[in-house]
Formats: C-alpha cells, sequence, structure tokens
C-alpha cells in the first residue's frame, strides 16, 4: 500500500479549440497511505477526470501524481500498480469466481498453493465463499462488483484501490450489504482507496476523509465529521447533509452590545465565539443550521422569545425521519427542521423554532466566519 | 378521475409477472407503486397507461372502461429513467412538440404561454434556448417531465425518474414533485424501488409481491401500519427490525415476555390478546431503539458489526442471535466494532406478525392507528 499524492494538478480538454474546458484547476491532494478517502461532487465537477489521471488512464495538462514520493505522472496504469472497480463490473465470463479472483495472481506467476491461500482469504473477507466455482454470468451485478473488487486487491503490491461509482448497478435494497462488505475489505487490507460519487451518503460512510469538488476545484478536504460541523462555505453546508443546512439570507444588527443575525421582524442569536469576528456594517450575510439543530415546539412558548413562530407547508418522510419545511412568520424564509419519524404534524400547522446559538454558522459573501 | 384496474394478469413466456391485480388509484393522488426491481412495476405503469396489454383484466379511467383504447386516445404523460428529450430541437422546442403533433390545433400564442408557464413551474425556463446535450441531466429530466406535463393530462405515469439522477438533485426534485403535484389536478402513478422517494412524495403506497399488490393505503397508513411482513421490511430506512420470539408467562406472576432465546427475554406488556407458547415474529423501527447504559434495563444486547455515521445520523449495524438487526441514532455516535450495545425497547412500540401467514396480528399503543 502506498501514499498517493496529487500536486497542482491542472487539467484541460480540447485545448486551444473552441471547445476548451478546464477540468480540474490547480488541484492538491494527498492520500495517507492505507486511508479510506472519497472524491465527492455534483456531476461535471472534474472527479471522474482527477481519477483517470491518478489511474494513468489520462495525463494531465499539467501538475504531477506520486506514489510514495516518485513521480509517476509519465507511467502506464500497469505500471502504478493501482487497481480500479468501474461503474459496471468488469469480469472474465469465461472463468468461474474463483478463476477471477486468481487472474491477476497467476499472471505473475503466483504459485498455486499460494494462490489458493489468497483467494480464500478474500472469498473470506467478501463472503463469496458459497459462489467461488459460479460462473458470473449467473450472479447479480452485485456479487460480480465484489468479485471485481476482490481482483483489485487480491495482489499484496497493489498500491490503492480507485471505485468508480461503483454502486450504480446495484439493487437498491442490497446496497447497504455491499457497502459494508467493501468497507470491512478497505479496513482490513488497509488499503489506499479513493472512491468517486456523487452521492454523499456513499462517500461519508466510506470514508475517512473526502474531498469535495466544485467546477475543477478542490473546495474542501475533512472528515465528514468538520464537512458536517463546519463547512467552509455556504456550498459545502447544502451540498452536506440530506437536506442541506437551511441556509438563511440575514442583516447583522446589534443587540445588546452583541451582534445578532435580522430575518425580517425576527433577531437570532449567534455563537458568543464569533462575536468579535462580525462586522456591523456587513451585507451580504447568511446564517447557517442544521435541520437536526432546530428545536420544534408545539405549544406556544409565549414569553420566550428565542422562539421565532412558523407555518408548517411541507411534511417529507426522509432517511428515518420527518423534515418538515416551514416558513418563519411575516417573511418568505423557508427552514426545514428534523423531527422524529412518529411526531405528528399536519401541513398548515403553527409551530414555534428555536435554533440554539451554539448550532448557528455565520457566513459572509458565503465563507464561513470562524472564532480566530 | 381515479384510475380502477380489475383482475389484472399478464404473463412473459411461463414467467407470471401479474396475478390478478384489483386497485383503486384515488382522484389526483400521488400513487406510488414499490417493489424490489424485476417485481412487476413497469409492466403494471404500462398497462394502466395502455402501451402494453393485459392477459386478462380491465383499466377504467374515472368509470370509464379504456382497456382497448390506444395510448394517444387517452390522456396520459409518460416520464422514463432515462431522459427522453429530442437531441436536435432546443428545450423550448421539446417542450412545445407535443403540443404542435396535437390534434387539438393549439395556437401559436397558446403553446408559447404553455411552454412558459410549465418551463416556470418546472424551473427550465433559463435553458429555454439550449438544446438537451448543453443542460445538465437535473435539467434534461426536467425537461422530460415538462413535456410530459404540457398537455395538462389527467393521469401522469412516472417510472424511476429520478433512478439517473445525482444525489442533490434527487432530493431537490423529490420535494418539487411533492409540492407541484399536491397543487395539481393530475393523479400521479410512480413506479420505484427507492422506499425512501415514495415515502418521501407519495399521498398512497401500493406494495406490490408475488404479482400482487398486497397492500395499498394512504403514505402514513402503510408506513405505520405496515400489514405484512414483506411490507414492513421494505418500507423503511433502515428497514423494520423483525425477531422470531415465543411468547411466555411466568406461571407465578402476570408478567409476559417475548423470549428470544434462554438469554433474552423482552418485555410484552400489553400483548394481552396473544397466547402464550405460541411464535411470533416481532416488529420494532430503528428509531425505536434507546440505547441504554445500564444493563439491567436492556432488553436486548446485540454485537454491533458496523456503524456508518452520516451528518448527524449514526446507524448501527449489528448482530443479533445471527440476525442483521439496525438502530439508528439521531446524534454520531463513536463505538467499538465487536462491542455489545443494550437497548431498551417500547413494547408500545412493537409490531406482532404471524410468522406463517406474516400478517400484523398486534401492535403496541403508541403505533399510530388509521380507521
Amino acid at each position: 500500500m502506498a501514499e498517493i499524492e496529487v500536486r497542482d494538478i491542472r487539467h484541460v480538454y480540447d485545448a486551444g479549440t473552441a471547445d476548451e474546458t478546464v477540468a480540474i484547476d490547480h488541484v492538491d491532494l494527498t492520500l495517507q497511505d492505507g486511508t479510506a478517502n472519497a472524491l465527492l461532487g455534483p456531476s461535471g465537477c472534474g472527479k471522474t477526470t482527477l481519477l483517470q489521471i491518478i489511474s494513468g488512464l489520462l495525463q494531465p495538462t499539467e501538475g504531477q501524481v506520486l506514489i510514495d514520493g516518485e513521480d509517476v505522472t509519465e507511467k502506464p496504469p500497469a505500471e502504478r500498480d493501482i487497481a480500479q472497480v468501474f461503474q459496471f463490473p468488469v469480469i472474465y465470463d469465461s472463468m468461474d469466481v474463483y478463476g477471477n479472483l486468481a487472474f491477476p495472481l497467476r499472471n505473475g506467476g503466483t504459485p498455486e498453493n499460494e494462490i489458493e491461500e489468497r483467494v480464500q482469504k478474500i472469498a473470506d473477507l467478501l463472503e463469496l465463499n458459497d459462489i467461488l466455482h459460479s460462473s458470473p454470468s449467473n450472479l447479480g451485478p452485485e456479487l460480480n462488483q465484489l468479485v471485481a473488487l476482490g481482483r483489485g486487491i487480491i495482489r499484496a503490491d497493489t498500491s490503492a484501490i480507485l471505485f468508480d461509482e461503483p454502486m450504480t448497478d446495484v439493487e437498491p435494497a442490497r446496497k447497504l450489504t455491499i457497502r459494508r462488505r467493501v468497507k470491512e475489505a478497505q479496513q482490513e487490507f488497509e488499503i489506499t482507496a479513493l472512491y468517486v460519487t456523487h452521492d454523499q451518503h456513499e462517500a461519508l460512510t466510506f470514508a475517512e476523509q473526502v474531498a469535495i469538488m466544485r467546477d475543477g476545484r478542490l473546495v474542501q478536504y475533512d472528515s465528514g465529521e468538520t464537512l458536517y460541523e463546519n463547512p467552509v462555505n455556504t456550498f459545502i453546508g447544502h451540498f452536506i447533509g440530506s437536506p442541506g443546512m437551511n441556509l438563511l439570507e440575514c442583516g447583522v444588527t446589534e443587540n445588546d452590545a452583541a451582534p445578532h443575525a435580522q430575518i425580517g421582524p425576527h433577531t437570532i442569536s449567534v455563537s458568543a465565539d464569533i462575536h468579535d469576528e462580525i462586522d456591523l456594517s456587513w451585507t451580504d450575510c447568511q446564517i447557517g443550521i442544521r435541520p437536526s439543530s432546530v428545536t420544534v415546539q408545539v405549544a406556544d412558548p409565549k414569553e420566550d422569545t428565542d422562539y421565532i413562530p412558523a407555518t408548517v407547508d411541507q411534511v417529507e418522510m426522509v432517511g428515518g425521519y420527518q423534515i418538515l419545511t416551514t416558513r418563519l412568520d411575516d417573511t418568505e424564509v423557508e427552514v426545514k427542521a428534523r423531527v422524529a419519524h412518529d411526531f405528528m404534524i399536519e401541513e398548515g400547522a403553527s409551530i414555534w423554532l428555536n435554533f440554539p446559538p451554539d448550532t448557528v454558522q455565520f457566513f459572509h459573501e458565503k465563507q464561513a466566519v470562524h472564532a480566530q | 378521475m381515479g384510475i380502477r384496474v380489475e383482475n389484472l394478469h399478464k404473463s412473459f413466456g411461463t414467467e407470471q409477472v401479474l396475478d390478478g391485480i384489483t386497485l383503486d388509484i384515488p382522484d389526483r393522488s400521488f400513487f406510488s407503486v414499490v417493489a424490489p426491481t424485476g417485481a412487476g412495476k413497469t409492466t403494471l405503469l404500462r398497462i394502466m397507461a395502455g402501451i402494453e396489454s393485459a392477459d386478462a383484466g380491465t383499466v377504467h379511467y374515472d368509470g370509464e372502461e379504456m382497456t382497448d383504447v390506444a395510448v394517444q386516445d387517452r390522456s396520459v404523460g409518460m416520464v422514463y429513467q432515462e431522459f427522453i428529450n429530442y437531441p436536435s430541437l432546443t428545450v423550448r422546442e421539446n417542450l412545445a412538440s407535443p403540443l404542435q403533433v396535437s390534434d387539438e390545433n393549439y395556437s401559436a400564442e397558446e403553446i408559447e404561454r404553455r411552454v412558459q408557464e410549465t418551463a416556470e413551474m418546472l424551473k427550465i425556463d433559463h435553458i429555454l434556448n439550449n438544446l438537451p446535450e448543453e443542460v445538465s441531466g437535473g435539467e434534461a429530466q426536467r425537461t422530460a417531465i415538462s413535456r410530459a406535463l404540457i398537455k395538462e393530462p389527467d393521469y401522469l405515469f412516472m417510472d424511476e425518474p429520478l433512478a439517473n439522477l445525482d444525489y442533490k438533485l434527487r432530493e431537490q426534485l423529490r420535494s418539487d414533485f411533492e409540492r407541484l403535484f399536491s397543487e395539481e389536478d393530475t393523479t400521479v402513478i410512480y413506479a420505484t424501488p427507492q422506499a425512501g422517494d415514495a415515502l418521501a412524495m407519495s399521498t398512497h403506497i401500493g406494495f406490490l409481491h408475488d404479482g400482487n399488490i398486497i397492500q395499498k393505503a394512504l403514505r402514513d397508513e402503510i408506513y405505520y401500519r405496515p400489514r405484512y411482513l414483506p411490507v414492513a421490511e421494505y418500507l423503511g430506512e433502515p428497514p423494520m427490525n423483525i425477531v422470531p420470539v415465543t411468547l411466555v408467562q411466568e406461571p407465578t406472576s402476570t408478567d409476559r415476555y417475548f423470549e428470544v432465546d434462554d438469554d433474552t427475554r423482552i418485555p410484552a406488556t400489553g400483548f394481552d390478546a396473544l397466547s402464550p407458547g405460541e411464535t411470533y415474529h416481532l416488529g420494532f423501527r430503528p428509531q425505536d431503539m434507546t440505547l441504554t447504559e445500564n444493563g439491567a434495563e436492556a432488553s436486548i444486547t446485540p454485537t454491533l458489526s458496523f456503524v456508518e455515521t452520516v451528518g448527524s445520523t449514526s446507524t448501527l449495524h449489528m448482530d443479533f442471535q445471527g440476525r442483521e438487526i439496525y438502530a439508528l441514532h439521531p446524534n454520531p455516535l463513536h463505538l467499538e466494532t465487536g462491542a455489545s450495545i443494550s437497548f431498551a425497547l417500547d413494547p408500545k412500540k412493537f409490531y406482532v406478525y404471524d410468522p406463517e401467514a406474516g400478517d400484523l396480528i398486534a401492535a403496541g399503543d403508541k403505533i399510530p392507528s388509521f380507521s
């Protein structure tokens, strides 16, 4: 296993023509040896291009790819020892599952007894024992994808494994199980892994560190928890989380000598940690709060001014919880709040919302404002 | 303007796909047909829309028999998983095309008015002059949906229309659909294998299993009261936990338990109608499991095999007596794989199923009921 580094990569398609597109715009990224990483972003953000540059299928316009410090930018894919699992499983139908798993080792002239040992280890890990002598054409796409994974990691000298949207063909009900086996294999073998996807759920469950790309740039590379708790800008705030962070345009007002966010007639406290960083003259400010951090109350809190009255516009069941889309009274501002799956509320109902100050993020010109 | 299908049968070769389906789809509902891939959802949709014919059975729209009426003579729109647009026409021309080829002789002004109105509704008015290849996947799919909607059909059939879209777009469109169709007169029939999509958008859900709709109900009703095990095990993210148990009653007290094995007994308070000595399948939702520090309070103590944390939610994958069960926790959890984790379970949130017939025979007091 190895450390993979991309250094100041830039990639331009159709350079010098009318169709010239900058797909990757000066990206630096280091994947530590043995770690699980994800590359996440919307369609067209450049993530697949970056993956192909790492695997060697594509030569970058500028920049370097290093494996354990060695510059491999000029090397063809075969000399990089990087395994790849594609969107749709690539399997040899002419061999059984055992033959598929053993293939890279047989190619390298490994003795059969060693091959058997290694195949057995992979089969145990990925739970392929029962199908070792089946033909891949009789198995579904899920199992074939596991075979492709097993074949990718069977050689002990594999430096890294890259996944390109590997769940595309997997039946929804089977995804949980497949995700788990992929993750367990990564952990067991401590393989440096990079998992490319547009699906934050897959990225966050697989990876310790997630790199988020947008328009060819790397926006933030952090743990899932940091991405969720401390997004560097409003894009990450919205992109991570399902639904994303509530991002509310606000003014800045002073109240009891402390800056507050002002939304229509409603005044919202922000964490004392960032009071000193906020300038009362700012415009283009937003506050961000996660739907799971919004406190919902159905009874009128009367004198308690920390609660903002709102009306429920929509109730959706999402990911085991209910998401209420509410509108703050006397404004057109929408706020989503998460409540338990058996919280009974009707569309049109009046409720009261509280934004605990420690969970409120403050953004100026879409960039996060942090305590110094 | 609902749809009624009666006794629909359909086989492909020796494989029977639909086995006598009878179903009422209420007027202006957003009705999701949910089932795993390959269960026959698409076939059912195509027969209801008139694209395919059934081997036997009838289809009525608003009380009128439509079984043999060709699809072009019905007021229906179709949206497929693949975005089908004319590549050489702009988005504007794509939207206008169903009106231009229609027998209704729409005036140019009327066409332009409808194109504008529909484009604004689906938020594609900024790309009307682009070609389909110049827009994003989400915009292309919204173009396809707009084309299906522009004739203001009474019935809109959608077959996994979100399957090929980016995660964030899917989330957005799910929310938009729910809102859009709650205001429209259209009856929507929506096929999906994604329980989450159906739960987010639908007014009604029908679950297709072994060629039949085994339960059809309001969204909340089918979620809170899944009448059969296959429905319970499918409609949830993650699915309901199911554990085989035996009801036991101590000879010396009135306390009753669901016994999993000699070491594990779960309180069965409130289930007085069940018979001691009988076996049942006990169901409880992953959201209804409460972590407990105190072993004495514990109802069950499974072994942790895997934790997935996304944002503020942790999903615990656990092994319990050789079965995989799940718990959903509203905060991030950092726990060691292999640890024993104790949960308190609330019998008021239990579901009890018949192990053979698979039907719901009892539910706890806190499970919402529907008359």
